[in-house]
Parts: C-alpha cells; structure tokens; sequence
C-alpha cells in the first residue's frame, strides 16, 4: 500500500539547513499495523506528516498505491487525503468552538455527504465509541479519554484505509491510553492499516513491526 | 511597563492601528472642538454681552435682523431701560489717498456709541472720543502701514466722499476677532467710519424718513437687570405709528428683540451683512461625525486588544499566581492604555497643528487658536484622554484579568477569545461607514442639482461688472467692451436674476405687493434668452413687462395694458416668461423690468456676453475698465456661473467635510478590519489546519473566511438602510428644490463597503487558507 524510496526531508533556515530524514526506505503493507519508534527529533513525526500527505519529501519518491505522490500540489494532496487518510493527533486538535457531533462529522462534509447520512453514520460512529451521550457537548466539557476517541470517531468515520497516528495515548492515563489502544486493534482487525508514532514500548507491543529511527535514518524494522 | 513596551513591539501593526487610528480621531476632534468652541463663544470678551440685543423682523415667518438707524434715537427717547445703541453696516468701499491711489478698504459703519457697548481693542485713541466726529475714521495697524507706511497714521487723512471732506484718523484699532461683527465677504474688518457716512453710500440707510427698513443693523444696550425681551410688544405698538413696515395692510409683521449672545445661531438672515450667521446644522454635523470617528478608533482599539488579549492573559494569570490581585492587574491595563491614547493624543496634536490651515479653509472660517486654549478647554482636553484611555481599556482589562492563575499552573491555558464584541463592533463600524458614504454621495448629488437647476434664463460665459461710479463714462466704457474680439454683446442693467433688482413694494387692495425691480437695455434681453408670453407692440420710450405673478397678483386680465403702479398709472409692454430669481432656493416674486436707453437711468453694472476665453476676456475688459475709470475692479468671481457656485458654497463646503470625514472613517474601518481579519484568522489557525488535514480545499476554506466577514457588512447594510433614508430625509426637506433618496444610492455605499471588506480580508485569509497545516498542528 505504502512504498517509501530513499527519501529525505531537510528544512532550512537562514543559518542552517537541517535534515529531519535521511534516505528512509520503507514498505508497508495493506493491513498492517506499524509502530514507528525513536527518541524526540529523530523524525518520526516527518516521516508520519509526508506520509499522510500533509508535506512532500525534499528528495525520494513516495508512491501510496501504485501512484507517486511525492511532488503533488496542495490542492491534489487534499484530495487524495480526503477520505483515504484518517489523522489521530497526541493532543487531539477536536475544534473547541464545534460539538463532537460536528467535530466527528467534518471529513463526511468534504466528501459531500448528505445531511441525513451524515447524521446516521456520526450517530453510529459515536455509539461504537461509547460516547454518544456526549454529541452535543463540547470538546472542552469532555474528559482526555473522550476527547480522544472523539478524535478517533472523527479518523474513522470517513472509512479510510489508512490511519496515521502520532502518540495517541500522550496525553491520557494508562486506563484511557488502553481503551485508545483497543480501539486501535480492533479497527486493524476490520482491515484498517495503521502507522502510528509511539515513545511507549507498550503500546508498540499492539502492533505487527515497529521501525526504530535515529537521527533521520532506519536503524531497526522488526516484526512482532 | 516594560513588558507592555516589549508587547507593543512585537505586534508593530497592532500598535500602529491603534495609535494612527486614535491620532487621525483626536485630531480630527481638536479641529472640530475648536471651531465648535468659537462659534458658540464668539464675543463672549465683551462684558456687557448679557444685556445687548439686536433689533429683528418677523414678516410671516421670514426672520431678518435689521432696521433703520434712527429707529436707535427713538426708541431710547421713549424707553428709559434701553440705555444705549448702536447700527451697523457694512460696505466694500474704495478710499483714495490725498496722492490719488485708490485703497480697496472693508469698512464697517458704526455709531460714535461701539466702543461704549464693545469691548474690541482700541491700540490708540479715546475710545469715548474716537468716532465723535463724524469725519473720523478707526483704521487697523495692517491698514495704516499699507498707506502710510512707517509714518505716524494718527492725524492723517483719507478720501472718501469727497476730497473737500476728507476722513481724518483718530484711531488705532486691533484686528477684530472672534466676532460675529463681519465685513463684505467675511474678509478683516480694515475700518470703522462713523454711521453718518452711509448718506454718502445709500442715502436711505441715513434718511430721516426711514423707508429703508433694512438698511442696518440695530444693537440695544439695555440697563442693568432689564430684559428688552419682554417689552416687545410695547415697542411694536410704539414703532407702528411711524414706521411703515410694521404697518402694511394685510402682512403681519413684528419686532423681534434678540439677545446678541443668540443672534449667531437664531436662524434669522442679516439684512446688511453686518451681522454673520453660524450653521448650526454644521457644527451638528462636524460634531457627530468626530464622534464617529473617535468611537471608530476606540473600537479598533478595543477589538485589537481582546484579539490579542490571549498573549496578555498568560502574562497576567502568572502575575496573579505570584501574588498581584486583580484590582492590581486591571489598575496596570487601564493605565497603559491611558498612556498610548495620551501618546495618541500628542500626535494628534501635532497633526491638528498641521492641519490648521486646510481646516480654516474648510470650514471658512479663520479658527484663534488663543480663544481655544483657556482652562476650561484644557481641563475638558484632559478629560477627554482621560476618558478615551478608561473606555478603550475597560473591556480589554476585565477579560484579560479573568485569567485564572490555576490555569497556568496545570498548563491548560487557553488563548482563545469569543470576540463577542469585536464582533458587533465591526457591524457598528460598517454600518457607520456605508451610512457616511451614502450621505457624502447623496450630499453632492443634492449640490449639483442645485448648482445646475434651470433658472430660465442663460448663465453661461456672462461676466457682471459693477458701475465704476462716473456717469458720463457709462458709454464710452460700452462702447469700448464691444468692440473686444472675445465679446459679444454688453447691456447696462440696475440689477439682474442672479443680483435681484430694487424691492419696490406698494399697498393694493388692502394688500401688499413686493416687486423686484429691473431697469436694463434692450440687450439685456438677449443675453438672458429672456422670452415673452405676450407682446403688446408699445412704442414707449421706456417699456415696461411683467411677469405671469405679477398679473395674477395684481388680478389683470392676460391683455391688460396698463395697471395701478403707486399714485401712476403704468402702461404694460408684455408678459415676459416666468425666471427664477438669485437661486433656485430663493421665494419669487411679481417681476417688473423697464427696458429703455441707457442714458434714461444710472447702472449698477454691465453684463457682458462672452464667446471667447473667458479670464482673457475678462483680463482685457478689467484694462479697459482701469483705463477709463482709473480704479481697479477687483472682482474675483466675475462670471454668473462662479457666483452660482458660490451661493452654494456653504453647502458645497458641507459635502466635502462629509466626503472627507467619510473618507476617513473608511480608512479607520479598512485598518480595523485588517487588523481584525488578521487576527480572526490567527485565532482560527488550528481550526483551519484542523479542516484542511480533513479535506477542507485552500478555495473553499478562502471562500469560507471572506464570507464570514462579508455577513458583518450585510447586517450592517440592513441596519443602515433606515438610517440613511431618515438622516438624508430630514437634510433634503430643508430645500425647496431637491433630488429623490435614490435607491441605488443605499447599493453604491452597501457595494463600496463590501469591496473594501474583501478587500482588506483576502489577504489575510488566503496566507491564512494557503498555510501548510502542520504549522499550527504541531504548535501549542
């Protein structure tokens, strides 16, 4: 599903140029569900960003089934993502002025969904989240635990085949994290293949291979 | 104060916006705090202000101030609590100096009493004896040093009638300000020559039989503790038995007696010009809009500080956590935002200093600034900063006060605002602006009617020149003109449309006929394009028509041939077509014009037909003029058109200070919606990332932006419709001849205001929709 050729990222600044990834290679698999690992700075969040199309690699190809989508223009990233990639963030980034009904339903919206369709399958989301009695609150009314699943409610509901999340248990308790984590596996089960950056050994123990970063480079790709 | 100076740094457009938009508005009320201070104080120097009156006229609900000067002796004869009086005229006199020269002077005229009743600086000479004489003259310093240079002007003479009797300087007297004492045109008053003077000027403002019943203005000193007011019935009752206006059979006419303090904003028109006239709707006006202005900035700055109130809070919560209370914090935001309006202020200042000269011009009206600086002004100045600083920082201190300390401490800070308010005050702003641009659009469309409204006679290329004052030389000057390659033809007239002619009124069947009056030859006519109804062929030597309203008026028969004219009988040469008199604004009146041969009568002047370049022409007919009567004629507006123009000026001036003032508020609008914009979208930056990693397309996230902002403009445009329909309502049923409100004027200003809110938001809202999310994700 997944191919990453030789691809680096660097930013510049005035002073200095710095590489955030240096001739990654990586495959991933449909249906896979992958933990990518490594200490703060080594990448893993650029390579989780050019993965979900949200940034292009300063060097190497990225083709995402069968198509190079390395050097695409904005507005042709956005359309690839929408509905394909479903994001899960460590701070959840649900919009504070919007319910979690409307939070969840906002992918569902770009795909010209209609109104009453929407309502049923926010409706339906919601529920196999365990949060359905929360629709019509605020993000800031709910729990971390909430908010996240809300956040997870909002990746999925569109159906995509991809998840890309980047530490979604960060900021909850060991209780929540797990629920999150058992979320996580059962939308793999169902055939949902999921990137996900992690610091936590746990929560990589969930997945099928965790990729070890260092420093902008693959040091580690290891199957559980 | 170090952090503020350290915030107000980072955000250099938030500080500029704030500072430039509360400058531009305290300039603006410097200005106008000035002139309104002035116009409502003028003469308040004068010590017995509260006891001097002004002698008016009420004829049917047309107000005049004016009356005859011996009606002054005649009244204080009869009536022990008026204990003094003066008249006043005023005339644009040419001077000659004992070598010949010719001095252009503005005289007032006035009794040996002003300088009892005024207190206007006298530099040398006694004021109880300086206008004494009849033969004297009280000269300004300006005025002596043109003529006399550095010589002594004290003792020197001056011609004014007659070289034989010649005016003799007694006096030397400080220019006159802040006065509604004015002379021709409102230029300074260069002289006060005694009242008896005029018999050389207009006989019948001196005459003993009081048939001028305008022809000066009266002011009454009336004695301590007495209130003229009240005794006017007594006066008029008094006055009716000798003075004829008062008694014309069928029109109501009455006395007024106007305290002088009140005169300038009465409403009543001043019969010699003597007297000026305020515009209170103006002052209204200039003092609503700076308001306007005022509040503009100070919403912008109010906006602009809650939008950013979240960089503030932080810093105030972890104050609050280290032990300041919240009286403390607010105490600190209110007196920092004291200090940059009172920073505000001092460049405001400095820009009402430059500004000084374009406003007098504006406003036509020379503005002291040493009438304005007195304690008052200043301890109202301090109040207004003082004012300005808690407004605009109340608001913004309580919210970012509210911080809870706690909230810094968990980490759980939130920089967002509900911006309830920016959000009604960018309605309020907007609906302001599109009411401003309607009236300023509707104001000159109003001006241009008026300016072009069809009299009935031509206007066009016709220059008026007044008589030189030699009989003898009436037409060899004709003659002269004529025969210029950029003229057509010259008539001799005792008046015209635009001028009026004599007012001649006369009793029939107890009523009362006001005419206006024209003695003109043959050309006159023709170059008006003037058309009669009826022609009855007469062979007079002097031929007389009648207008449309003068037949019905006198109740003649369409073929009448003669009618009742005073004690005479008057033969009628025709019906001439019905013309407007002066402006299209100005009452009609029955018409009579004699057309005879220019030696049977003295003209006023000469109107010349131009169909050349006309300030050539008017260049070589003003030589020719010099030539023959050895004075130049001065004139600055020679041609109908200009004087057209001129009439209108007041309401010209009027549709510029809105157009500027709507200009402004614009310009403040425009920055405060930048501004807003700019940080609308930076509030909403996570929410934009958010959508765009969820679909949402950089256009339609644009599209989504500008709209919203677009909505404050249409509830603004719903709001002010009502607005602008009862404002420009109420300014048009003042004129008799006027435009419609018309619809698309409401859609103009509405589109105007949309173009300049898309405008100053596109930008903002593309950089913002065009962002790469990951910036704002990944950013606390």
């Amino acid at each position: 599903m997944i191919k990453i050729e030789n691809v680096s990222k660097s930013f510049r600044t005035e002073e200095v140029e710095t590489f955030a990834l240096r001739g990654v290679s990586l495959d991933v698999n449909k249906g896979e569900f992958v933990a990518i690992m490594g200490p703060s700075g080594c990448g893993k969040s650029t390579l989780l960003n050019i993965l979900g199309l949200l940034d292009n690699p300063s060097d190497g190809k990225y083709i995402l089934d069968g198509t190079d989508v390395s050097s695409l223009k904005e507005k042709q990233r956005t359309g690839l993502r929408k509905g394909k990639i479903g994001f899960v963030f460590q701070n959840f980034n649900l919009i504070d002025e919007l319910t979690v009904e409307e939070n969840v339903e906002l992918p569902l919206r770009y795909l010209n969904v209609s109104a009453s369709e929407r309502k049923t399958r926010v409706k339906e989301v919601l529920e196999r989240m365990g949060i359905s009695h929360r629709a019509k609150h605020f993000p800031q009314q709910l729990s971390g635990g909430q908010q996240q699943r809300a956040a997870i409610a909002r990746a999925v509901i569109a159906r995509p085949e991809l998840i890309l999340a980047d530490e979604p248990t960060g900021n909850l308790d060991s209780k929540n994290g797990q629920e999150v984590m058992d979320l996580l596996t059962e939308l793999n089960r169902e055939g949902t293949t999921i990137v996900m950056v992690t610091h936590s050994r746990h929560d990589a123990a969930y997945t099928n291979r965790v990729i070890n970063l260092f420093d902008g480079k693959i040091v580690d790709n290891m199957d559980l | 104060m170090r952090s503020y100076f350290k915030f107000l740094r980072k955000n250099k457009a938030y500080t500029l916006i704030d500072v430039l938009g509360l400058a531009l508005s305290v300039m603006f009320i410097i200005l106008i705090g000035a002139y309104t201070w002035q116009e409502t104080h003028l003469d308040s120097q004068h010590s017995k202000i509260d006891r001097m009156y002004v002698i008016g006229l009420d004829m049917e609900g047309s107000t005049t101030t004016g009356s005859h000067w011996r009606m002054i002796r005649k009244l204080m004869d009869q009536f022990p609590e008026i204990e003094n009086g003066t008249a006043l005229a005023t005339n644009h006199r040419w001077l000659k100096t004992v070598d010949g020269e010719n001095v252009p002077t503005n005289v007032v005229f006035v009794d040996s009493t002003f300088y009892d009743m005024f207190d206007f600086q006298l530099i040398r000479g006694d004021r109880k004896k300086v206008l004494a004489n009849p033969n004297s003259i009280v000269v300004t310093e300006d005025y002596a040093r043109r003529i006399w240079k550095d010589e002594d002007p004290i003792g020197k003479t001056i011609i004014y009638n007659s070289q034989e009797d010649p005016l003799i300087v007694s006096g030397i007297m400080a220019p006159m300000e802040n006065t509604s004492i004015f002379s021709p045109d409102d230029k300074p008053v260069d002289a006060l020559i005694p009242f008896e003077m005029t018999k050389y000027w207009n006989y019948s403002v001196y005459a003993d039989e009081m048939n001028n019943a305008t022809g000066a203005e009266i002011v009454l000193l009336a004695k301590d503790g007495t209130d003229l007011s009240e005794n006017e019935q007594r006066y008029n009752d008094f006055a009716k038995e000798f003075y004829w206006i008062l008694k014309m059979p069928g029109v109501e006419c009455r006395m007024k007696l106007i305290p002088f303090k009140d005169h300038y904003f009465s409403g009543y028109a001043s019969s010699t010009g003597a007297l000026g006239r305020g515009d209170v709707k103006l002052v209204k006006i200039l003092f609503a809009t700076g308001l306007a202005i005022l509040l503009f900035a100070l919403m912008n700055y109010i906006n602009l500080t809650v939008a950013l109130s979240g960089y503030r809070a932080k810093e105030m919560a972890t104050r609050r956590l280290l032990g300041d209370s919240r009286a403390g914090i607010m105490m600190k935001l209110m007196g920092e935002s004291t200090l940059l309006c009172f920073v505000s202020f001092l460049i405001g200042a400095a820009l009402a200093w430059l500004a000084w000269p374009y406003a007098e011009n504006l406003l036509d009206r020379k503005i002291d600034i040493h009438y304005c600086v007195t304690p008052v002004t200043m301890a109202i100045l301090i109040c207004i900063i003082l004012l300005m600083g808690v407004l605009a920082g109340i608001v913004p201190s309580l919210l970012i006060s509210s911080s809870k300390p706690i909230d810094v401490v968990r980490g759980t800070f939130r920089r967002q605002t509900k911006m309830v308010f920016s959000k009604v005050f960018i309605v309020v702003q907007n609906m302001v602006t599109i009411t401003m641009i309607a009236v300023a659009v509707t104001m000159y469309l109003q001006i241009n009617h008026l300016i072009n409204a069809p009299l009935g006679y031509n206007t066009e290329g016709i220059m008026y020149i007044e008589n030189g004052g030699i009989k003898d030389k009436t037409k060899v000057f004709m003659q002269r003109v004529e025969q210029l390659p950029g003229v057509e033809m010259v008539s001799a007239s005792c008046g015209h449309p635009l001028q009026g002619g004599n007012n001649n009124t006369m009793s029939w069947n107890d009523r009362t006929i006001s005419f206006q009056s024209f003695i003109a030859d043959e050309n006159f006519m023709k170059i008006f394009g003037l058309g009669l109804e009826r022609d009855n062929k007469t062979t007079d030597p002097v031929k007389t028509y009648l207008n449309r309203q003068a037949i019905n008026e006198l109740g003649l028969k369409e073929d009448a041939e003669s009618y009742q004219y005073y004690e005479n009988v008057e033969p009628i040469a025709g019906i001439i077509k019905d013309f407007h008199i002066r402006t299209i604004l100005d009452d009609q009146h029955p018409l009579r014009i004699s057309i005879t041969d220019v030696d049977n009568f003295y003209p006023w002047g000469f109107l010349i037909k131009v169909k050349g370049d006309q300030m050539t022409t008017y260049e070589e007919v003003n030589k020719i003029f010099k030539e023959i009567y050895e004075w130049d004629n001065e004139d600055t507006m020679p041609y109908l058109t200009q004087q057209i123009e001129e009439r209108f000026r007041s309401q010209s001036n009027l549709a510029k200070i809105v157009a500027i003032f709507a200009g402004i508020a614009v310009i403040i609008s425009l920055l405060g919606l930048v501004a807003m914009s700019t940080y609308f979208v930076q509030q909403r930056r996570r929410e934009i990332a958010v959508k765009k990693v969820f679909g949402c397309e950089t256009s339609e996230m644009l599209r989504k932006l500008v709209l919203s902002f677009l909505m404050y403009v249409v509830i603004a445009f719903v709001i002010a419709i009502p607005i602008i329909y009862l404002i420009m309502n109420d300014w048009l049923s003042g004129f008799s001849y006027r435009i419609s409100v018309y619809w698309w004027i409401y859609l103009v200003s509405g589109l105007a205001c949309m173009v300049i809110s898309v405008i100053s938001v596109y930008f903002q809202s593309r950089k913002a929709a065009s962002e790469n999310p990951i910036k704002a994700l990944y950013q606390n």
